[in-house]
């Protein structure tokens, strides 16, 4: 992995200001983040944990490429996409996204494009568990075989 | 000994095969393997795994496969069921 793109699955907590740090540079005038949380209620079924699968070289792979994508629509100084794998309590964070840039704008554009083409394309799998059962959830972006 | 290619199961998948990986010889006439030959030999093996292909995709070593493409499974690959994902 280059020294300006980080990306990670992991089943370790996730800490905001650690990633902050990560993509933090003293070229860069702005820092820009989205932070996922996993909710506690699904179509009024209570949540009581979820749990993350993932393609683990793949999904590295598949946001390395996202980000690369990225880096030809705007001038990024770092990122970081790092996403919780295996058992997540509610009210924890799944996934965090972090750009530096040297203007503001293209960090806000850049996040917003790498989590919404995330959520497309990487193979991770979330599975939602109610005090009656479970359910593999799908994403509204997904992409389908014809 | 038969040539083999490797195929992983994730979420749904891995559900219905009750497996996350398996070992599948290609047939002994034919050094590849069509998807389309692929999915109905996985339908025979798996029949819960049947109704889960329908919307899934296929990855081979990590790419992921497109509709119109007319990819060969050969010896050694990895191939994956990606069954609708929900990262984030």
């Amino acid at each position: 992995m280059s020294n300006r793109d980080f990306v990670k699955l992991t089943s370790e907590p996730l800490i905001l200001q650690d990633i902050v740090d990560l993509v933090k540079d003293d070229g860069a005038g702005a820092i820009s983040t989205f932070n996922g949380t996993t909710r506690n209620i699904f179509e009024e079924k209570s949540v009581i944990r979820l749990e993350y699968e993932a393609y683990v070289p793949m999904a590295e792979k598949v946001l390395l490429d996202i980000i690369s994508e990225a880096r030809t629509k705007w001038d990024l100084t770092k990122t970081a996409i790092f996403h919780r794998t295996g058992i997540v309590p509610v009210g924890e964070t799944s996934v965090i996204v972090a750009v530096s840039s040297v203007h503001r704008k293209e960090s806000i554009h850049a996040v917003e494009f790498l989590i919404n083409h995330l959520k497309e394309k990487a193979p991770i799998w979330k599975k939602e568990v109610y005090s009656d059962g479970s359910v593999w959830k799908e994403n509204a972006e997904n992409r389908r075989k014809c | 000994m038969s040539k083999e290619f490797t195929i992983l199961y994730y979420a749904t998948a891995r559900d219905a095969t009750k497996m996350s990986s398996e070992k599948i010889p290609l047939p002994s006439q034919s050094p590849f393997m069509s998807l389309k030959d692929l999915t109905m030999l996985l339908k025979e093996r798996h029949k819960k795994l049947a109704p889960i292909l329908e919307y899934s995709l296929y990855a081979i070593n990590m790419e992921y496969v497109e509709n119109d493409q007319a990819i060969l499974v050969k010896e050694g690959d990895e191939v994956a069921v990606i069954p609708p994902v929900s990262g984030g």
